[in-house]
Parts: C-alpha cells; sequence; structure tokens
C-alpha cells in the first residue's frame, strides 16, 4: 500500500463567522459529483426480483376481463396481479390523509380505465426483461369508450360519468368538487367601475419531469413482518400512512425510507399505485421488489399540473385601482387527483396577491376528464392564476392608459404598518414587493425601452406572492419537526422526515444548527428521513424549508443550547447567563479560549451522569415540532393560509422571430424578497430553477392529447422540456429583503416564487412585441406565426391567440360566455352568508 | 427490447449474406441510435441484429479520382463534421455537426440516418438536394441509386432485406458553386420542423431548391422564389395548422438559404 | 447470452449477458458503478453519458456488445476513491494522539476541476443528472479549452435539467474551462 500524503480535505474547513447568511458550499455535494450517491433505482437488495406495470393503451373503457394466466407461465415469472386480484383486500384511496372526501384512487383499474397509463396488471420476475417479456402475455378485452379530454365536455349535463360509483360530498356528474369564493361586494364593484376587461383564458398541463424516476423497492420480512419501502418520494410519512391504510397493516409495521431523491417539484408528494403494487408483491414473495418507472410511464400515470379555463374578469377605478375582480373556473383534474381540488383553493386564494382587491367573486367546477391525474407542481396554481390576472392588468392598463409599471405600482401592497390583513384574509407581515416591481423593472429598462421600441422585441412585467407553508383546506396541519442529538463526541445529528431532494437541507439545516449551538459545520449531518427514527412531519412541499423546518431546527436548537448551558454551568459552577457557546466549546463570556468542549459536556450526559445538575434529565437530544400560526380556509373562501409570503417582481424581454415564430427570451430580471436567506447561493438556484419550469410553462411544456385521450407526447423527445440553449443568462436576480415577522429567523419560502410570475411576464412582453395576447398556454412557434399571419392578413393593432383564429370554437366574447354550473346543492345561500354565521 | 442474436460480419459481403440468411426479421445496426430508440419500446423487434461495426471499409470519407466525395455508410456525424472537406462539401461537415447532440453524434451514422428515412432526418435533404448517389450492396453486388430511387414515394427506402447501404457519393467539390442548408426546430436537439437546402451550380446551371421535412420524402422543387416553392411542396392553402405553418417555414428557410447562395 | 469485456475506467470486466443488454445496465448492473443514471431510456435526458473510447455517447442507447472490447469511462473515473487518512474530528484531549485510519473515498482535493466547479459554482441541486453534465463537460472541454458561455451550452444542449435553470451550469462550465487552462499551462 503506498502512503498517501496527508493533506487537509478541503470539504472539512470550517466555514467561519455566522453562517447563516453565507454562501456555504453543500454538504450534499461531493456524493452527487461522485456518483456514489444511492438513487432509488440503485438500491439492491439480496435476492430482489423486478416488477413492471401492465398499463391502458387506451384512455377510456369498461373491462370486460384481464387474463394473466399465460403471462404466469412465462420464464422468470414469479407472480402476476391484477385488479380483481384485490377486490375488496386493499382500501381505495384518493386524497390526502384526514378528511378523506373519496377513495377513487387503486392499485388497478377494475371495472373502467379512466386514462391513457391507468395501471391493469403487474408482473414480479427474476429479471427486469422477464417481467417485461410477461406483461406481452397477458391479455386485455377492453370495451373502448368515449374520451372526455376536454373538461367543458366533461361537465355537459348528458356527458357520461367518468368515476362512476363514487359519491362526491359536493359533487355532481364530473365535477367533484366545486370551489367558492366571497369578499365584499362584486356587482357593486362592477356597477361603480370605471373599466372591467373580460377575457377567457386557459392553461396547460406541464408535468414535473423530475428526471430522478418515480420508483420504490418494498421488502417484506416475513418473520417480523416489517414492511420496509425504500421510495422516491418527498413524504415519507403520506406514504407510511396511506400505505399502511391501504393495506389494512400497523403503521408501525410500515417503514418508509428515502435513499437520494432526484427532484420532484410536487410530483412525488403523494403515494402512487406502484407503491402498493411493490408491495403487495413483496408481501407474497417475501422477497425484495424492484418497481421504478419508465418515462413514459411517468409522463402517463404521474401527476402534472392542473389545467384551467378561466372566465374572468378586473374592475379597476379611474385610476387603476383594482376594484374587484370575478371569475368562473373550470379546473382539469384529470381522471383523479389527490391534490387537485387543493391547488385551484390555494392557487386562486394566495395568487390574489400581492393585491389588495376589496370584491371578489369565485366559482369553481372541479372537473374529472379521461387524462393523466392532476397534482402538485411547482407554483400549485399560483402559476396559472397570475398567467390569467397579471395578463389582465396589462389589459385593464391599456384601456386606462396607464404605464403597464404605473399600474402595478398603485396596486401592490404597501400597508403602512405590519401585519397587514388583507380583503382576502392573507396576513402579511412584511413585504417589499413594491421595490421589487420597481427593482425589476429597472433592471430590464422598463422606461429607456417603452421610449424606444425595438420591432418584434417586447417587454412585459408581473408580479405575485407565494405562500411560504401551507394550511390546507381539507388538510389541517402545517408542521415539521426536528430532532438533534449532540453525540459523546462532540458532533451533532439532526433527524427530519421532510425529504432534501434538491434543497439543500444537510447544508441550511447545518447552518442553524452551527450558529445556534456554536458547534463546527462540518460535524454536522443530517440522517436520512426514516419512518422508524425521523420525527414526524409533512414533507418537502409547499416552499416550507427554509422557514417551518428551519424554524423547527432553530427551536430545537435553542433546546440544546439550554441543555448544553445547564450542565457546563453546573460543572463551572458559573451561571449559565454568564456563558456563551462556540468554537466547539462553552466558555465563560469574554473568554473564549477556555472553556469546556461540547464532547465533555455530552458525555457526562451520556456515560457520566452522576456530575450532572440534580434532576437533570440525561442524554443530549432536543425535538421541536413547529406548526405554523395559519388559518383554516372559512367558508367564504378567505383565510391565510401561509406563515409568511415571499415577493417576486418579473420583468421579461422577448424577441420573437417573425419568420419563423420562435420567442426568445432574451433578457429576465427578477426581484425578490426571500426575508433573511439562510443561503444566497442557494436561494439564486432556488428562482433561476422556479425561472426554468416558468419558462417551460410558457414556452412549451403541456400534455398534448388527441380526442382519443392519447397522451400524443409522453416521452422527452416530443415534450418540449427547455433545454440549455433556451434559457437566457439568469445574471439580473435580486434580493430585497423584509424579513418575515412571524418566522423566529425571518425566514420566507425559496422554492415555488421564481415561477409564478414567468408565463404571465412573458405573455405581457409577447404581446408588447407584436400586439398578439396568447390567451392559451403554452405558446408555441406554430401558435405564434399563424396568429401573426392572421393578424396581418386582416390587418388588425391586436389580436387574441386562438380566440381570434378562425378555427376557434369556443366562446369568443363575453357575451358568449357560459353560465357558472353550479347547481346550490351544498344547502347553503353562498350570496348571503355572513346572515347565516 | 425483445431478444434477438447479435451478428458481427467482418466484411460487407459477409453482412449482406448474414441478411439473406436471416430473412427479413434480420436488421443492420449501425450507431443504432435510431433503431435502439425503437427497440426499446419494442416497435422494432428483430430477431437479429447484423452489425457494421467490424466493417472497417464502410467508414471514412475520401476523394474518388473523379473529384466525388465518398462517405462510408457508417461514418459517424462526429466523424463527418470533423472531416477536412474543400468547397461546397464543408456543408456537409457543418450539417452533421448541428444535428442532434453531440453524444448521439458520436455514434449516430449518415448511413443509418438514411436508411431509417425518418422524415424529418437533415441528411434526407442533404443527400438529395445535392443529387448524390447511393452505392446499394446486395447479393448480386453493388447497383448505385439516386436518392429520387433510394428513397421510396410514401417514405422508407426500396432496400431489400438483403441489401446495405455501402456508401454515399456526393458530387465533386466544383460541382456546386455554393451549398447552403437551413432548417428550423423548436429546440436544439429536436429533429426539422421544416429544412431547405439551396445548391447553386456553377455558370448558369442555376439554383435548385430542396424542401425536406415536411413530406415523407425532400421534394426538389421547380419553382424558385420562397412563395411558389411553399405552395409548391406544400399545397397553396390551407390544411392543418401544422402544415400551414411548414408552409411559412419553408418560405422564410427558402428565402433566406436563397440569400445567402446569391447574395452575401 | 454472449462473453462480453468493456474497460471501465481501467478495469477490465467480463461477464456473459443478454444481447439485449444496454451499455447503461453493463455499466450499472455487472461493472455495479450507479453514478451513470437512467432518466428516460429515450436517449434525451443524458444523464447517462459516458465516454467510450474517450467521445461521449448517451450510454442508455448503445448496446453493450457494441461496447465489446472498447472502453468506457464513467463519472466514478472521474474523482476516483483512494485511500485517505480518515478525518479526525477530536476537538478535545485526545487530539494527536492516534495516528488516523486509512478510509476509502474521494474528497474535495481529489474532484475533477468540472466536479470541483460543479461544487463551487453551486451548479447542482437534486445531482441526478450532474454526472451526465459533467462527462458531457468534461469531454467537451478537453476538445475545446476556450469555450463561450454559447459554446457551453451547445456542448450540454444533449442534457436536460430541471432544477437549476442551468445558469450555474454554465458558469461552472466556465470556471473549469479556465482551471483546465489553469493546469495545463503548469
Amino acid at each position: 500500500m503506498t502512503q498517501t500524503p496527508h493533506r487537509p480535505a478541503e470539504h472539512t474547513t470550517r466555514p467561519r463567522g455566522r453562517l447563516v447568511g453565507q454562501s456555504v458550499p453543500r454538504k450534499e455535494d461531493l456524493a452527487l459529483l461522485t456518483g456514489t450517491a444511492r438513487f432509488i433505482d440503485d438500491i439492491k437488495l439480496p435476492g430482489m426480483v423486478y416488477a413492471k406495470i401492465l398499463r391502458s393503451e387506451v384512455a377510456h373503457a369498461r373491462i370486460r376481463s384481464v387474463e394473466v394466466a399465460a403471462a404466469r407461465k412465462m420464464p422468470g415469472v414469479l407472480d402476476v396481479l391484477c385488479g380483481a386480484d384485490l377486490v375488496g383486500k386493499v382500501k381505495p384511496w384518493g386524497d390526502m390523509m384526514q378528511d378523506l372526501l373519496v377513495g377513487d384512487h387503486t392499485p388497478f383499474a377494475v371495472d373502467k380505465v379512466l386514462y391513457e397509463g391507468q395501471e391493469l396488471a403487474a408482473v414480479a420476475a427474476q429479471t427486469k426483461y422477464q417481467a417485461l417479456d410477461a406483461l406481452e402475455a397477458i391479455e386485455l378485452d377492453l370495451e373502448e369508450l368515449p374520451a372526455y379530454v376536454d373538461p367543458e365536455e366533461a361537465i355537459k349535463p348528458d356527458a357520461a360519468l367518468i368515476q362512476e360509483g363514487i359519491t362526491y360530498e359536493f359533487g355532481d356528474g364530473n365535477i367533484f368538487d366545486r370551489y367558492k369564493l366571497r369578499v365584499g361586494d362584486i356587482e357593486a364593484a362592477e356597477a361603480e367601475a370605471a373599466a372591467v376587461v373580460r377575457q377567457r383564458f386557459s392553461t396547460n398541463r406541464q408535468a414535473g419531469a423530475a428526471l430522478d424516476p418515480h420508483g420504490c423497492v418494498a421488502s417484506f420480512d416475513s418473520f417480523t413482518r416489517e414492511l420496509t419501502v425504500y421510495s422516491s418520494t418527498q413524504s415519507i410519512y403520506m406514504v407510511r400512512d396511506v400505505l399502511a391504510d391501504v393495506l389494512q397493516i400497523p403503521r408501525n409495521k410500515v417503514r418508509v425510507i428515502v435513499p437520494e431523491v432526484g427532484a420532484g417539484f410536487g410530483s412525488k408528494a403523494q403515494i402512487f399505485p406502484y407503491e402498493v403494487i411493490a408491495s403487495i408483491f413483496s408481501m407474497r414473495l417475501g422477497r425484495p421488489v424492484h418497481l421504478v418507472l419508465g418515462r413514459k410511464e411517468i409522463f402517463q400515470s404521474g401527476t402534472a399540473r392542473n389545467s384551467q379555463i378561466r372566465y374572468a374578469e378586473l374592475m379597476c377605478d379611474r385610476d387603476g385601482h383594482i376594484t374587484g375582480y370575478r371569475d368562473y373556473t373550470v379546473h382539469n383534474c384529470g381522471a383523479m387527483s389527490v391534490w387537485g381540488n387543493q391547488v385551484l383553493h390555494i392557487g386562486t386564494n394566495v395568487g390574489m396577491l400581492p393585491y389588495a382587491i376589496p370584491n371578489i367573486r369565485v366559482d369553481g367546477n372541479i372537473v374529472h376528464t379521461n387524462t393523466a391525474p392532476g397534482g402538485a407542481l411547482r407554483g400549485f396554481g399560483i402559476p396559472q392564476f397570475i398567467w390569467v390576472k397579471e395578463q389582465l392588468v396589462d389589459m385593464a392598463a391599456a384601456e386606462l392608459g396607464l404605464d403597464p409599471l404605473e399600474m402595478r405600482a398603485r396596486n401592490v401592497i404597501r400597508p403602512e404598518s405590519f401585519p397587514f390583513r388583507t380583503p382576502m384574509g392573507q396576513v402579511i407581515d412584511s413585504t417589499t414587493v413594491y421595490d421589487c416591481l420597481h427593482k425589476s423593472a429597472a433592471a430590464i429598462g422598463w422606461t429607456e425601452t417603452k421610449a424606444n421600441p425595438v420591432p418584434y422585441e417586447g417587454l412585459g412585467l408581473a408580479v405575485s406572492m407565494k405562500y411560504t407553508s401551507c394550511r390546507h383546506p381539507s388538510f389541517d396541519t402545517d408542521l415539521s419537526a426536528v430532532r438533534l442529538r449532540l453525540e459523546t463526541d462532540g458532533t451533532v445529528t439532526i433527524y427530519s422526515s421532510d425529504v432534501t431532494h434538491g434543497q439543500a437541507h444537510a447544508t441550511m439545516l447545518a447552518q442553524i444548527v452551527a450558529d445556534g449551538l456554536g458547534v463546527g459545520f462540518e460535524k454536522i449531518t443530517l440522517a436520512r428521513p426514516d419512518s422508524v427514527t425521523s420525527p414526524f412531519g409533512l414533507g418537502t412541499y409547499a416552499s416550507r424549508g427554509a422557514a417551518v423546518l428551519g424554524t423547527a431546527c432553530r427551536l430545537a436548537t435553542e433546546r440544546l443550547r439550554e441543555k448544553v448551558l445547564a450542565i457546563a454551568a453546573h460543572v463551572l459552577e458559573a451561571n449559565a447567563d454568564d456563558l456563551d457557546i462556540g468554537d466547539d466549546r462553552v466558555f465563560v463570556k469574554g473568554l473564549p479560549d477556555s472553556g469546556l468542549y461540547l464532547e465533555i459536556l455530552a458525555s457526562l450526559a451520556a456515560y457520566r451522569t452522576h456530575q450532572l445538575p440534580p434532576g437533570f434529565e440525561p442524554t443530549m437530544e432536543a425535538i421541536a415540532t413547529y406548526d405554523t400560526p395559519t388559518e383554516r380556509e372559512g367558508p367564504d373562501g378567505t383565510g391565510n393560509l401561509s406563515v409568511t409570503y415571499s415577493a417576486a417582481a418579473h420583468a421579461a424581454r422577448v424577441r420573437v422571430d417573425p419568420g419563423t415564430g420562435l420567442i426568445r427570451v432574451v433578457d429576465y430580471a427578477m426581484a425578490h424578497d426571500t426575508g433573511v436567506v439562510i443561503n444566497p447561493l442557494v436561494v439564486e438556484g432556488q428562482h433561476q430553477g422556479g425561472f426554468l419550469m416558468g419558462l417551460g410553462m410558457v414556452l412549451g411544456e403541456d400534455y398534448v392529447y388527441d380526442d382519443e385521450g392519447h397522451l400524443t407526447n409522453a416521452s422527452f423527445k416530443d415534450y418540449l422540456a427547455p433545454t440549455s440553449t433556451d434559457v437566457p443568462e439568469l445574471t439580473k436576480i435580486y434580493e430585497l429583503p423584509a424579513p418575515s415577522l412571524t418566522i423566529p429567523g425571518g425566514q420566507k419560502g425559496a422554492g415555488e416564487s421564481g415561477t409564478g410570475p414567468v408565463p404571465a411576464a412573458v405573455g405581457n412582453a409577447v404581446f408588447d412585441a407584436t400586439g398578439v395576447r396568447f390567451t392559451s398556454l403554452p405558446i408555441t412557434p406554430q401558435q405564434m406565426l399563424l396568429a401573426l399571419r392572421e393578424k396581418d392578413r386582416r390587418g388588425l393593432a391586436t389580436f387574441r391567440y386562438p380566440d381570434d383564429m378562425p378555427g376557434f370554437t369556443g366562446p369568443r366574447e363575453p357575451q358568449d360566455w357560459p353560465e357558472p354550473l353550479l347547481p346550490d346543492d351544498m344547502g347553503f345561500d353562498w350570496d348571503n352568508f355572513e346572515d347565516e354565521l | 427490447m425483445k431478444a434477438f442474436t447479435y451478428l458481427t460480419p467482418g466484411s460487407a459481403e459477409e453482412a449482406v449474406g448474414l441478411l439473406g440468411q436471416h430473412g427479413p426479421q434480420a436488421q443492420v445496426i449501425a450507431g443504432g441510435q435510431s433503431l435502439l430508440l425503437a427497440m426499446k419500446t419494442r416497435t422494432a423487434r428483430p430477431s437479429a441484429l447484423v452489425s457494421l461495426a467490424g466493417v472497417d471499409d464502410l467508414a471514412g470519407v475520401r476523394l474518388a479520382a473523379s473529384g466525388e466525395l465518398v462517405v462510408g455508410a457508417t461514418t459517424t456525424y462526429a466523424a463527418l463534421s470533423r472531416a477536412p472537406l474543400t468547397g461546397w462539401h464543408t456543408e456537409i461537415a457543418a450539417v452533421a455537426g448541428n444535428l442532434a447532440d453531440r453524444p448521439v453524434r458520436t455514434m449516430g451514422t449518415i448511413g443509418g440516418a438514411l436508411c431509417d428515412a425518418g422524415p424529418r432526418y437533415d441528411m434526407l435533404t442533404l443527400v438529395t438536394g445535392t443529387g448524390a448517389r447511393l452505392e446499394v450492396l446486395g447479393p448480386s453486388g453493388v447497383r448505385t441509386l439516386s436518392p429520387g430511387e433510394f428513397f421510396a414515394p410514401g417514405g422508407g427506402t426500396t432496400l431489400a432485406a438483403d441489401e446495405i447501404l455501402a456508401a454515399i457519393r456526393f458530387p465533386a467539390a466544383d460541382a456546386f458553386t455554393r451549398v447552403v442548408f437551413a432548417k428550423f426546430r423548436q429546440r436544439t436537439f429536436d429533429a426539422a420542423l421544416a429544412s431547405v437546402l439551396c445548391a447553386a451550380r456553377p455558370g448558369n446551371g442555376g439554383v435548385q431548391i430542396t424542401v425536406g421535412a415536411v413530406r415523407p420524402v425532400p421534394v426538389v422543387a421547380t419553382a424558385a422564389d420562397p412563395e411558389a416553392v411553399a405552395a409548391e411542396v406544400l399545397d397553396a392553402a390551407g390544411g392543418p395548422p401544422l402544415v400551414q405553418y411548414q408552409r411559412e417555414l419553408v418560405r422564410t428557410l427558402t428565402a433566406q438559404t436563397l440569400s445567402t447562395v446569391n447574395g452575401s | 447470452m454472449v462473453n462480453v469485456t468493456i474497460t471501465v475506467n481501467g478495469q477490465p470486466v467480463a461477464a456473459d449477458i443478454d444481447e439485449r443488454t444496454l451499455l447503461l445496465e453493463f455499466i450499472r448492473d455487472v461493472a455495479g458503478l450507479t453514478g451513470t443514471h437512467n432518466g428516460c431510456l429515450e436517449a434525451r435526458c443524458g444523464c447517462c453519458s459516458v465516454e467510450l473510447d474517450g467521445a461521449i455517447v448517451k450510454s442508455c442507447n448503445v448496446l453493450a456488445v457494441q461496447a465489446a472490447g472498447r472502453s468506457v469511462t464513467t463519472i466514478e473515473g472521474l474523482s476516483p476513491q483512494r485511500l485517505h487518512p480518515a478525518e479526525h474530528i477530536t476537538t478535545g484531549s485526545l487530539a494527536g494522539m492516534y495516528q488516523p485510519l486509512d478510509m476509502l473515498g474521494a474528497d474535495a482535493a481529489d474532484l475533477h476541476p468540472v466536479q470541483a466547479a460543479f461544487h463551487k459554482c453551486h451548479a447542482l441541486q437534486c445531482g441526478f443528472c450532474t454526472p451526465g453534465m459533467v462527462m458531457a463537460l468534461k469531454n467537451y472541454l478537453a476538445e475545446n479549452p476556450e469555450p463561450t458561455r454559447d459554446d457551453i451550452r451547445a456542448a450540454i444542449a444533449g442534457n436536460l435539467c430541471r432544477c437549476t435553470g442551468y445558469q450555474h451550469i454554465i458558469d461552472a462550465g466556465m470556471e473549469a474551462a479556465e482551471q483546465l487552462r489553469a493546469q495545463a499551462d503548469a
């Protein structure tokens, strides 16, 4: 063995000073950079077998039979399952963990196929190829039914029922839930308005398309009867609790562990059929079962952003102050959706910001179609709503002859004192959204460019505020937890169930602990989420990491610090108030080079308990759970659902090629209020990634269905995920922090605020460049060019796509709009609810 | 992917023999960049693959005594893009270096694209627009085809099951004074939605305009101005939005390539 | 079944494999190196990019039999793990009393300049695309030592990233190019 020279490792070099606020290089990186990190597909257990799923190739059909006998005889096949095998044995699931509304999800379709890609059967075999070969031996007899792809077709009174046999509490037909929002007096606002702009908008279905495929490895131990599931998920407890419930086995016999998770963006924030199928195979075979989905399967059966059609109206006074907003929304959740209805509630509630609109009325129908399940995706309904509202603001500004920047400046919330409660119910504890607006506009050269316009170039603005956490209407909790242990050698282990999958939890939490406990950053380790060891928490979603998980970590750190100081005070015979912590030791204030190392104090608490203060409970652990002081949604739809709100003001410069229709975002400015930033480089990365997802939403990403409900672009070849050459330089990123007054450390959510304004900012810029107002998403080069040609052909100054295109079959003008399909079967007088309360 | 036998002939003749022996279920693999995609989704299910990787004389670029540029069918895009070429031949290298992405260009071959005959592939437009000749080897020897003979009118090729494409013979460097290719695709690695190649012959030979990606096989236009070329290739008006769009693209790309050929 | 030998990161790996085994599967399942990732099997995402005889390929779109007798470099080959003195974290009374044990691993000082630049520039979030991105850039920069930012963008156009917006990856590419030039000059 050759002697390797000793040299200090760079990654263990201790960052100095207060770490919160520093761009400390990430702890996560080394394993990911060198290929030693283990993702779900890398998990290999002794005796492991492989499962594959047979999925429907039609979107809507009655199942006559699924014949698996031949597949059972195929080489290497160990087990085959289909829907009929499990009827009455597994409990359907369908929504979040409490307040269960429906049970519309099953491991396999049983009587009916509801969307292309739905699970019909599965095979477990010795090898992947044997499993795939055996799938071809399964015989299907399906009676195809007409598919509903368009949600407005699905809610017509004569439409056939998609989900049969489920009685929805608030639904009717293919409308499975309703949303109503009432603030102020919208009729009065309309009557008094100086300008009302009205437009029908529609949005697209975007996939998370996390590159790390969805998948799991399930391993059942027939001796302990413990089911261990490694899953690429954002939430171990949602998977554990729903899985145990579905299988009707004890929750303490289900252990969920995550490997590295290669992103999710919301698309892994729920349980999926494959987790149930792999578990059942493993329980039947007593062997570990690997079930990782292929890309086409993920496109077809993973969740995609819910699309919306909004018949929207914005009312303003003559000075451009927004006085009212009204719409009727048709919200497409696909054939089934765990999170779908929440997306409409939260996206609309929070999406009203950053304006304090005094009069609001929204009626929404939440609808099933024969398309892929709708779900959570970065922004959670806010990008859809901002796309609508921020374009209406530009349209209103034009009508009033106001500059769009000035129009927004007059409307963004700028209260004289905080906290400020909006009519919508949000409690704004601080914000710099007004400054962000001006910062982004200045950075893009708003005033100069408006004075000297360039042909086929345009500027657009959009502003939004994003929740930092969320108390969901049907999910009355908003908590995260951290347990800390000061080990007997002075290192610290952090336990959390909130899965880091790109958000740098290991680094961010270590920064908080290092500052609070005076322990070296390099000595702190984040344990992998594991439902046997991690404290209960909801998981990583809703931009909660830094603020909610970070606060739990801060509280646990404070508790641990008190313990450390109490022991030290006893040993040093000093007053705890006279002590301080830093550089891994406790010392008397003013004497930082003296004192007791943390390892000594920790080992006292474990191995020399006689030396502890009288009555001191040994061990050096502290746990803290932080549930936010948020509100449940009120019966009128109002309420403060998020603990604080991060602001984003974006400004886009686009260039349109009049020969090809290609739209390039050539410059982009983002000004954000993310409160106190723990790691600036990490937050910058979040904003850039958030932008990418917004760019994909506006310029290409979509689920393209044909009339039969076939997803025609279920591959990265055809699904237009943006590449490196589609993105502008993203250097104009500005933080204008207003620390949250509610979160003890002042943090606000960073993960999703970069996405919300992008589609609207680009849409407004495209209009500025071309005079074409896109009312549907995404905007493709083909649509752009055909719109330009049609606009020129008719000699129009402005033009709407697709509304003014010859082939457009939807309602073009407000007088053609449909009445909201809202039979008031909820036993509640919505228009006079205040009298009833 | 369905199971298959992998065969590695050492010569082109041996490859042809193996194809004959294994029948129509056998398929040639060069770089495999299209074939493997189809096999993974089980849309292509060959029982045997005949690899041309071990047939050295099918790869490489050389100038024939006639001045023709002879490109072996298994020459990769990467090799072609780096080949030291002169005159209009440099456009061949440029086209090969600006399609798909770097890793695909490492494996992908010119012959593979032509035999797969994907309508949106740039190589189809290139060989059609420059009037290259395609050397096909079969049991009874070599036959040399024009692109019009090689590509079946409705798409695909006229290759028999036991024939392989051996080489592409591009006209000599002095056959054209200028060749310009242009295409449109939304993302860098996407296949073209429309492509146009303008080839200017010396003297009063005129300019030949070829349009690719919008029909099953490339179309050599008889018209000479962008509007008329678009109308000729894709009818005068109407059609589904994609066709309307492609007509606009053909017009734009034709104007662009013509102006480069004629002017600057 | 067919017997195939592929040299992976300098080590010959021989196995009897099903003909349909992809190079990706050979690297992951036979050679046991899981840093090369399967993100789509469609030759689009680029997560499986490796070098084959020094050229960059998407290993999901190459059969292992096509690579027989050839050499592959994967992400694990860029910063080979080696024996390091184990990190001593003791700050108290035992400091310096014992020589550190050797332990296998790679540390930041072992990283290839492209990997080091990714770490410095925060060019990775979830890290799933990272091995493919690093391989694509490593391969490109070896041939193109003085790239522009647009060159870097074009070089990784076949590698998708859903997390970063590519900005920090481009930054890392430029940073790595500078470091590689400095190394070459030294």
